[in-house]
């Protein structure tokens, strides 16, 4: 690439952002060529997507200055910025889901004939648009019938929707399976080839070091630097963000495994066909396999959002038919969700209140709660986890999307569960962090808590477990020792490949 | 940190955030009670007062229920129309011969009931919208009040206990504020200091989360239908008593509505999981306030709907703009 030679088409130095005592961005700097995919990194809280929001202009910079193309851009507003050609995919979900995917992707500017929205129009465009992403939705569907990785595709295309020149993307990938994520980062290549700039913010070292021109860096909202990919390594990337060496990602203690906490024998729901499996106690099972595989179907059965419809359950060598969730917390099983803003955090409630919410709920009606409880529950479920807030009783929409997903572990920790399970718990965590996150995890482990583990990170499946089952379309294909597994092996099972020898 | 210290700042944030909260309509009731004091000489009167308490305190006790709805994320419309068939009912019981404290007992538990069983059961079991089962109820429940009186007020003057209720003295102070207060602290305890209080807040700020993290959603909403129509109960015997007759066609018209506005007023909102019963009095007190001042003034009564409007759509302004 030979961005040098260029000039950069948007800037933006010296930024300061601070939301009350929290400084957020201080001396903050992003320099975009056209023609390149950018990398945006850090930790958890670093300042990343306050920095995307600025150069959105969704929020206001304090000091500092953004230009495109050489001219000053004074009073951004988020209208003016896709006017010029800037578009932005926030972390947090903004679709309304009452709406049908047509809709979200022209909101607010939607075709009009003679006064009138040209519903054909929109629908035309709309089909257009997800065709170029490979996507088979209907764009009458509404919103709220799809996955939460389907909608993410849907907030791509709908940044896509005004053929934009910058396009910002904050954890675009953190909710997409394998192949969504191959089909975005191929246009992303056809939009750096057209000249578009492209930045986008991931926790995923191997995306960034594969599809990246240049990274930068921010760490407590400073700009670390710049470096070009093709001649950096990984390992000086993430020292550059977290300030000292990771020396390997995970920990795996050996535990001595005990009885069978978890056994479920032929059982079936919904997608779900004939499911057998056992977790022990002091076990860590990693599920893998597609987006609609089963994996959060198998969990949100186990955790009693869904009940079975046939087979048998024992938890603890006891038979159970789960009723609820409060069932299954009742039977010691906690639950982290996959979606943290649509089923797990109060957004508006402070850190406290959120960490004891589980806690909370497992008391008698009209047990007393005072801010006792959710404080001892904050401050044994964060432990370990460094959650970076300036106050616990700040709400926890103000946090960063990694710090989040702290505060949802927390709350589950908080109950010390016989089984925890997690789906997709790293999602948007930095890699520090997913380390802090996995050790605390081990140490409960070794007290003997059975832990299940459903991710599209393979690598740290492999990591963490010890052994990890391969759904594929509601069934398990394959139960493989992680000390045997590579990520290779799990793909081939989870893709369905098996079938297609055997045929 | 030190633990004084953690205790300062936690003592001087909630001190902040109460101001936050309650500044905008505390600092506009403040002001208006002291232009009446200063416009209206008959305002700071000892009567006055009394007067502005008593015939608030249905109005107070319905918004108290009414206030566990809305910060479930719901609406009860049927709150009125609940009132006014309690009140009938409590006549029949009456003039059939059951005792006056047991015809209160059984009209509370009657409201509760069919709070809980339709209004809850059918919104949290059924899953119907509550707008819709809510404003259904109101148009039956009055309907029922009109069919079993065949539209008569029924005198419950020779009834004792029901006028003590409604209008009697302890300690030197009317019956039904002292009531009031007692409930309004209970529920502001139950909210704040009870682990249904808290799933309340849960059910109403996120759902989902709630219940998946172990809280029985359908309960709580079961419950919270079941408190508001209890208090509607409690309402139904205090207006009853200060009127010494039920009215099934004109009591508690709008009463819904009015307790909503003082809900509304004092913090809450309609998207649910926030707001409290400190903020529901100051609601309460100040659309009192506003309608005893207009009396006051000589200004026509029908003003006092257009005057509530108002301040209702400045008060919700305001909380957009703090918010931002
Ligand atoms: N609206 C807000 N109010 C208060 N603090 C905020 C707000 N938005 C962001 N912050 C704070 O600013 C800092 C930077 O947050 P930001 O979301 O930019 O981090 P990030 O680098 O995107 O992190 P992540 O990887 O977890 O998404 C954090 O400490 C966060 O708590
Ligand atoms: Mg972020």
């Amino acid at each position: 690439m030979s961005a040098e030679s260029l000039l950069p088409l948007i800037t933006a130095t010296g930024i300061r952002k601070t939301f009350g005592p929290t400084v957020a961005l201080d001396n903050a700097q992003a320099v975009l060529y056209p023609g390149e995919i950018h990398a945006l990194m850090g930790e958890n809280g670093s300042g990343k997507s306050t920095l995307l929001t600025i150069l959105a202009g969704a929020q206001p910079a304090d000091t500092g200055k953004i230009t495109l193309r050489g001219q000053e851009l004074v009073g951004l507003t988020p209208a003016e910025a896709r006017r010029l050609g800037i578009a932005v995919v926030s972390q947090e979900p903004q679709l309304s889901s009452a709406l049908t995917v047509g809709e979200n992707i022209f909101l607010g500017r939607l075709p009009t004939t003679a006064g009138r929205v040209s519903w054909r129009e929109v629908h035309r465009r709309a089909a257009e648009i997800l065709a170029e992403l490979q996507l088979e939705i209907d764009p009458r569907a509404p919103v709220s019938s799809l996955s939460l990785g389907r909608r993410q595709m849907v907030e791509i295309a709908k940044a896509l929707a005004d053929r934009p020149q910058v396009l910002l993307l904050d954890e675009a990938t953190s909710s997409l399976d394998e192949a969504d994520t191959r089909t975005l980062f191929a246009l992303l290549a056809r939009l750096r080839a057209a000249g578009t700039a492209i930045a986008f913010v991931s926790h995923r070292m191997t995306e960034v070091m594969e599809h990246a021109d240049r990274a930068t860096v921010l760490r407590d909202g400073q700009y670390i630097g710049t470096r070009l990919l093709s001649q950096t390594d990984e390992h000086v990337l993430v020292s550059m963000m977290v300030g000292r060496d990771l020396k390997s990602y995970w920990h795996k203690a050996e535990v001595a495994q005990g009885e069978a906490l978890l056994r479920m024998v032929r059982v079936s729901r919904g997608p779900l066909k004939s499911i057998d499996l056992t977790v022990n106690k002091g076990e860590i099972v990693g599920l893998a396999g597609l987006v609609g595989s089963g994996r959060s179907a198998l969990l949100r059965t186990i955790a009693g959002v869904k009940r079975m419809e046939a087979g048998e359950m024992f938890v603890n060598r006891a038979s159970v038919r789960i009723q609820s969730p409060r069932h299954a917390r009742q039977l010691g099983i906690g639950y982290v969700p996959e979606d943290r803003k649509g089923e797990g955090l109060v957004m508006h409630w402070s850190l406290y209140r959120n960490a004891g919410l589980s806690r909370v709920a497992a008391l008698r009606a009209l047990a007393p709660v005072t801010e006792r409880i959710d404080r001892a529950a904050y401050a044994k479920g964060t432990e370990g986890l460094k959650v970076r807030t300036s106050d616990p009783r700040q709400a926890v929409s103000e946090l960063s999307g990694g710090n989040q997903q702290k505060v949802l572990i927390a709350r589950e920790l908080a109950i010390s569960p016989e089984l925890l399970l997690l789906d997709e718990p790293t999602r948007g965590v930095d890699v520090g962090a997913k380390e802090d996150i996995y050790a605390q995890i081990s140490a409960l482990v070794q007290g003997g808590m059975g832990l299940m583990i459903a991710s599209s990170e393979l690598q740290e499946l492999i990591g963490v477990c010890d052994r990890i089952l391969v759904l594929f379309q509601g069934q398990i294909v394959a139960d493989i020792p992680a000390a045997e597994a590579s990520e290779e092996a799990l793909a081939y099972w989870a893709s369905g490949a098996h079938l297609i020898g055997a045929a | 940190m030190t633990a004084a210290d953690i205790s300062q700042t936690s003592s001087t944030t909630s001190l902040a955030t109460i101001l936050r909260r309650y500044a905008g309509v505390g600092a506009a009731l403040v002001a208006l009670i002291l232009f009446l004091s200063v416009t209206q000489e008959n305002f700071l009167k000892y009567n006055n007062i009394m007067n502005i308490l008593r015939t608030n305190s249905v109005m107070f006790v319905a918004a108290v229920g009414l206030t566990f709805v809305i910060i479930s994320q719901g609406l009860d419309l049927s709150v009125g129309s609940m009132t006014a068939l309690g009140g009938v009912f409590l006549a029949e019981l009456l003039t059939s011969g059951v005792g006056a404290w047991p015809a209160i007992a059984l009209t509370i538990l009657a409201c509760t009931f069919l709070g809980a069983v339709v209004n809850g059961g059918l919104i949290a079991y059924g899953g119907f919208n509550f707008f819709v089962v809510t404003l259904a109820m109101m148009q039956l429940l009055r309907g029922a009040a009109l069919v079993i009186s065949n539209g008569v007020p029924a005198s419950t003057f020779m009834w004792d206990p029901v006028q003590w209720v409604g209008d009697g003295v302890v300690a030197g102070l009317p019956v039904p504020v002292v009531l009031a207060v007692l409930i309004g602290i209970l529920g502001y305890a139950v909210m704040r200091w009870t682990r249904f209080g808290r799933s309340v807040y849960a059910v109403g700020g996120n759902e989902t989360a709630a219940r998946l993290a172990g809280i029985n959603v359908k309960q709580v909403r079961v419950a919270v239908y079941g408190i508001s129509a209890a208090c509607a109960g409690v309402s139904a015997i205090m207006l009853t008593g200060r009127l010494t007759s039920s009215q099934p066609v004109s009591a508690a018209l709008g009463l819904e509505l009015s307790a909503a506005a003082a809900v509304l007023l004092g913090g809450a909102s309609f998207s649910g999981g926030a707001g409290n019963i400190g903020g529901t009095a100051i609601g309460v007190l100040f659309l009192s306030v506003l309608a005893n001042g207009i009396t006051l003034a000589g200004v026509p009564s029908y003003w006092q709907g257009i005057a509530t409007g108002a301040v209702l759509i400045a008060a919700i302004a305001l909380d957009r703009i703090r918010a931002k």
